[in-house]
């Protein structure tokens, strides 16, 4: 038994590692690419070697631990903040055949497992005897209220469909992506996603520009390189997290393996990096606001005509529930635009 | 929304265009004419003396005088006297070339005046009248304000604006600005050098009509690309706009 749980850890540790050093690199890359850059292109073929001479250098550096700090939660925060992936990951099926563990419960359990990166975060922040990490800390919290509950609303969708809670379940229910059912649920998870990942346009508890690094400021070496690991390690398994429960993970269009999900993952990294070139980090305030007024109800509303369409109707699902999703998400972005508007138009009339 | 549907299509556009990396070491910049870089102290490979014979014309013609040559017998092995000095006496043949309006030229200089500018108001309006700075303007300024010539031409080439040889009838400026490169700024001076007849950047046309410069950055940047004809700035122009101009101002 025990052999078996120090296994299935260190398999999905080793896939989780690999997976942040590759993530490392096409972040770098394809964001350079995407400002006329190349990137670092020096080390090995394409550059490929760079996270090597990273990962060394930070291992060479001395890990400081500032006076005043509180050290135990200080200590503990860097591995608290990693670990989710880890365990997030053991639950996925990472093939039709091949899954480190099949909870009957995933789909719970890896919104239990998954915020508790959060719990890492704050307890660097609060540990650190620094206002720039305490403030990230705390908008960390913050802003775990707003992306939570919708996150939580699109998930409970996402079960409705499968009839199951179980990971491999929704796989196995996926005969069209749940994607192309819900375009809706997919939508607010992805930003939901974003935001559990704390990358642009929501990376409030890091905020360079306003925080220095926010909660990561007084981390050096190893240390610092763990909350970086859990960053990129996070992009990995929020990635398949999202191609498993909307994408239909492993399944293709022949042969369900690792290479479809694969393929899924990259499309969905190049996705966040893509959004992270493009778009400005927002108001701190505004991502609540658009959680609690926009986001919530309507995934309250979608909640409950699913739930309505899945028990009563006998009719095809796509039919009856991808017209009403997409017509959804439109309003959503029309509401959102027009809202943009007024606002212009009233700064424009005080002016 | 439409804003960010926008944003996305540039960087996804960005995402797929050529680069603006020079990979340094491997590629080397093409440097200007007027680029001056380090010096080092070269030996011939047959004799494995140095080709330097201490002559003394690097130290007179460097314009921030950082230049100083000491007189080594055992590298040289061979020794110049005062007279092989090199004079800065112009050829008659150069002379002939430059015939120019003397009296014009005096009557600018006599207006030189360090507090109001100084020499650069007074070069300005030696190139206004002449279209270009000719070598004896340069000499007799630095007889009427006392710099060393190898200073004015330091100061010369400094300035973009400056012409050391006679211009064609028309100038034609390509901006080379940050704002201008990005918006498109390279494909415009291709443009330019096609319609030109693929005259490459710092020449005339054989006709001597146009004469292609580049500008490090010109100020428009809200209208860029910019292509500057004699002294107007014209800015996003199609490719049949950059034909049209040329023409109408040939």
């Amino acid at each position: 038994m025990i052999e078996r749980i120090a296994f299935t850890f260190l398999l999905a540790l080793v896939l989780v590692l690999v997976s942040a050093l590759v993530n490392t690199m096409l972040e770098r890359r394809l964001m350079a690419f995407m400002q006329s850059r190349l990137g670092p292109n020096r080390h090995g073929p394409w550059g490929m070697a760079q996270p090597l001479a990273d990962a060394l250098k930070l291992l060479g550096k001395e890990a400081v631990i500032p006076r005043g700090v509180e050290r135990l939660p200080y200590l503990a925060a860097p591995i608290l903040a990693f670990l989710p992936s880890v365990l997030v990951l053991i639950a996925t099926p990472l093939s039709s055949r091949f899954q480190i563990e099949d909870i009957n419960l995933g789909l719970v359990y890896v919104v239990a497992v998954g915020s508790l990166t959060v719990f890492g975060v704050l307890l660097a922040g609060a540990s650190s005897d620094n206002k720039y990490s305490l403030i990230g800390g705390m908008r960390a919290a913050a802003q775990m209220l707003s992306y939570e509950v919708p996150m939580l609303l699109s998930l409970a969708v996402v079960g409705l469909l499968a009839g199951s809670l179980s990971l491999s379940a929704v796989v196995r229910a996926q005969n069209i992506p749940f994607a192309f059912i819900q375009p809706l649920a997919f939508f607010v998870y992805l930003a939901a996603a974003t935001s559990e990942m704390n990358r642009t346009p929501f990376d409030f508890n890091e905020a360079e520009s306003e925080l220095t690094t926010g909660y990561i400021t007084e981390y050096s070496g190893m240390r610092f390189a763990f909350f970086y690991l859990a960053e990129y390690a996070g992009l990995t398994v929020n990635s398949i997290l999202i191609a498993t429960l909307f994408l239909g993970g492993p399944r293709g269009p022949f042969e369900a393996g690792p290479l479809w999900l694969a393929l899924k993952v990259l499309f969905l990294t190049f996705i966040f990096i893509w959004v992270r070139s493009t778009l400005p980090r927002i108001q701190v305030h505004k991502l609540t606001s658009f959680s609690w007024k926009l986001l919530v109800p309507v995934s309250l509303l979608n909640v409950v005509y699913t739930a309505s369409v899945v028990t009563l109707s006998s009719a095809p699902r796509l039919l009856a529930i991808a017209p009403a999703s997409l017509l959804a998400l439109v309003a959503l972005g029309v509401a959102f635009s027009r809202r943009g508007r007024s606002l212009t138009a009233m700064r424009r009339a005080v002016q | 929304m439409r804003g960010a549907a926008k944003g996305f299509r540039v960087t996804l556009r960005r995402f797929f265009a050529p680069k603006e990396t020079q990979r340094y070491p491997e590629e080397k910049p093409a440097l200007p004419e007027r680029s001056r870089g380090p010096f080092e102290l070269t030996f011939d490979p047959v004799s494995g003396k140095p080709l330097c014979t201490s002559c003394g014309w690097c130290t007179r013609i460097c314009p921030v005088e950082a230049i100083k040559v000491d007189y080594v017998e055992a590298i040289s092995g061979v020794m110049y006297s005062a007279a092989d000095e090199p004079t800065l006496a112009v050829s008659e043949a150069e002379a002939e070339a430059e015939a120019i309006d003397e009296a014009a030229l005096q009557s600018i200089l006599d207006g030189y005046d360090e507090s109001r500018g100084g020499l650069i108001v007074t070069l300005q309006e030696i190139q206004e009248r002449f279209g270009y700075l000719p070598r004896r303007a340069m000499r007799l300024a630095s007889e009427r304000t006392g710099l060393p010539l190898p200073k004015i031409y330091g100061l010369v080439t400094f300035f973009h604006q400056f012409l050391l040889e006679p211009p064609a009838k028309t100038t034609v400026f390509v901006c080379r600005g940050t704002s201008c490169r990005v918006r498109g700024g390279k494909s415009v001076l291709r443009r330019v050098q096609r319609e030109l007849g693929d005259i490459g950047v710092d020449e005339k046309t054989a006709d001597n009509e146009f004469y292609l410069r580049t500008f490090p950055c010109v100020g428009e940047c809200s209208h860029s690309p910019i292509i500057g004809i004699r002294d107007e700035y014209h800015g996003r122009l199609s490719r049949g706009g950059i034909r049209r101009l040329l023409k109408e101002k040939a």
